[in-house]
């Protein structure tokens, strides 16, 4: 199960070129400025914006090739999305939130449901069933969302930014839902963020984004080794003067 | 980017400095130097009255005591039952074309967009008369589309299906308006989340869109309504006077103080009790 992205387009004065691939298993992030066209690579990779130039494979799937006209709709291409917000419907019970992709493929609403339970079961969150998003506090809202994205099986993970607008504390716990989430991850999983930090404690590989083109690729260690851009050099020595433990190194 | 020890809570907000000026007793009275808000004040007292004396008006000067007698003539319950029919239609007719008016405006630029906007908003504000006017010219016997519509065998001007179409006209416009606004405030995420998790763009519109957009819908649906409801000078151009055809309620009052001035005091108190009703049924979706 890989995951390979031939990214070209152009959105206003902007303009993206982006190419990797990533094996099964792999937690990829993509780091990089606000900006930098971090989010326009996962909208373009699960279907929200048409490439100009360019291919998207998933395994042996071509979900988008420009040249052969091929472009899968977002519902055909069985990708888990952790949208910036979490995006959960607010006017659904946390139980129905995670059920909606079931729903939507035909599962009757009893079976559905039942399904869903188990996997609130699994975040250790089955007595949230009946509550709204808003009475979720921030680390239970990712529980769900992530419930939501994972409960149709995809093949791949993409999370925007999914610990922007989180206060210090809930952080933390939401770096290790993921950190343990994304470890039992089957497929890859593709991670954006503007903070070096939590690519570094979750990803086994980082994609460094500047103004729409790849500034640096490699692993956590070689990045902050050398990092390529002066956002990222910023934001290391600011890292290096808190007094934070570090983790992986 | 700076790192802090986490903070112990938010009790740690009570350390923050006092502000320079503490703030007194009365201050917010004290700093209006100038007469002003007592212009203002005057002005309310004068409003209040104005807009609530005449419903009491209404109220203490309808003889209640000949309601009982005035249920059972035709003429009042025909006006009654074809303002609920004409009004409901309406709102049906307003719903099945509007809201995808709503939609299209929200969700595709193109051009004549905003022209497209103001035409569609405008029977809101065109005197009703006009509005009567403008279909008798449209899809009268002598209008634009006449010769069709009698070679279809209608006959719009002068039915119930005109009286829906007058109302129709004037009142859709409301519930384009607050749909498109609630529309366009829509978080693009949540439709794009519905979509990876498989959902048709039209379950997509039915379980999320719609139920993001309820509070507005009903505020909007309520206001086509009582609109609708009201409605006098578009269908009386258009769709005339006549009992158990086309004279609604708005319609009986006015051909009832011409003769029975109690008469047509019952009836309007009746109309007000629809719209009171209306108006609690729905006072917690409208406030938000």
């Amino acid at each position: 199960m890989t995951l390979r992205a031939d990214i070209h387009l152009t959105l206003g004065a902007f303009t993206l070129d982006l190419s990797f691939s990533a094996p099964a298993g792999e937690v990829l992030a993509v780091v990089g400025q606000n900006g930098a066209g971090k989010s326009s690579v996962l909208a373009a990779i699960a279907g929200l914006i048409p490439l100009q130039r360019g291919e998207i494979v998933l395994d042996d799937r071509m979900l988008e090739r420009v040249a052969t006209g091929i472009r899968l709709a977002p519902q055909a291409r069985q990708l888990g999305v952790l949208f910036q917000g979490l995006a959960l419907f607010e006017h659904l019970s946390a139980l129905d939130n995670v059920a909606y992709g079931l729903r939507a493929r035909g599962v009757d609403k009893r079976s559905a449901r039942a399904r869903a339970h188990t996997w609130l079961e699994r975040f250790g969150i089955p007595e949230l069933a009946p509550r709204r998003p808003r009475e979720l506090s921030g680390g239970q809202a990712q529980r769900v969302a992530l419930a939501r994205a994972l409960i149709c099986e995809p093949r791949a993970l993409l999370l925007d930014e999914p610990l922007a607008a989180l206060d210090a504390q809930t952080r933390l716990e939401v770096r290790e839902i993921l950190r343990e989430t994304l470890g039992a991850f089957a497929g890859v999983s593709l991670l954006v963020t503007h903070e070096l930090d939590d690519a570094l404690a979750l990803a086994d590989r980082l994609l460094v984004l500047d103004a729409g083109k790849l500034a640096q690729e490699g692993s956590p260690e070689q990045v902050m080794a050398a990092p390529a851009t002066a956002h990222l050099q910023a934001m290391l020595s600011g890292r290096r003067a808190s007094s934070t433990p570090v983790p992986s190194t | 980017m700076k790192y802090r020890a986490p903070t112990t809570g938010p009790m740690t907000t009570t350390r923050t400095p006092t502000p320079e000026k503490p703030p007194e007793p009365g201050d917010r009275q004290d700093r209006g130097q100038g007469w002003g808000h007592y212009v203002l004040f005057a002005l309310a007292l004068v409003g209040l009255p104005l807009f609530v004396l005449p419903l009491v008006g209404l109220v203490t000067r309808a003889p209640l005591a000949k309601l009982g007698a005035l249920f059972t003539t035709p003429a009042l319950l025909d006006a009654l039952r074809l303002s609920l029919v004409v009004s409901l239609a309406a709102v049906a007719v307003s719903t099945v074309v509007g809201l995808p008016c709503a939609w299209v405006l929200a969700r595709y630029r193109f051009p004549g967009r905003g022209l497209i906007r103001a035409l569609l908003t405008l029977p809101m504000v065109l005197p009703p008369v006009v509005a009567g006017v403008a279909l008798l010219a449209t899809f009268g016997r002598r209008g634009l589309l006449g010769p069709w519509i009698e070679w279809l065998g209608v006959d719009l001007a002068f039915s119930t299906t005109g009286a829906v179409l007058a109302a129709s006209f004037v009142a859709a416009p409301f519930l384009i308006l607050s749909c498109e606004a609630a529309l366009n405030n829509v978080d693009p995420r949540l439709e794009a989340a519905a979509a990876t998790l498989g959902a048709t763009r039209l379950r997509i519109l039915w379980t999320v869109t719609l139920p993001t957009i309820r509070p507005s819908l009903l505020a909007g649906l309520s206001l086509c309504w009582a609109r609708a409801l009201g409605e006098f000078g578009a269908t009386i151009t258009f769709a005339g006077n006549f009992q158990g055809r086309t004279q609604t309620m708005p319609l009986a009052v006015y051909e009832t103080l011409q003769s029975d001035h109690d008469g047509a005091l019952l009836l309007s108190l009746i109309l007000l009790a629809v719209s009171l009703t209306i108006l609690i049924a729905l006072r917690g979706e409208l406030r938000r």
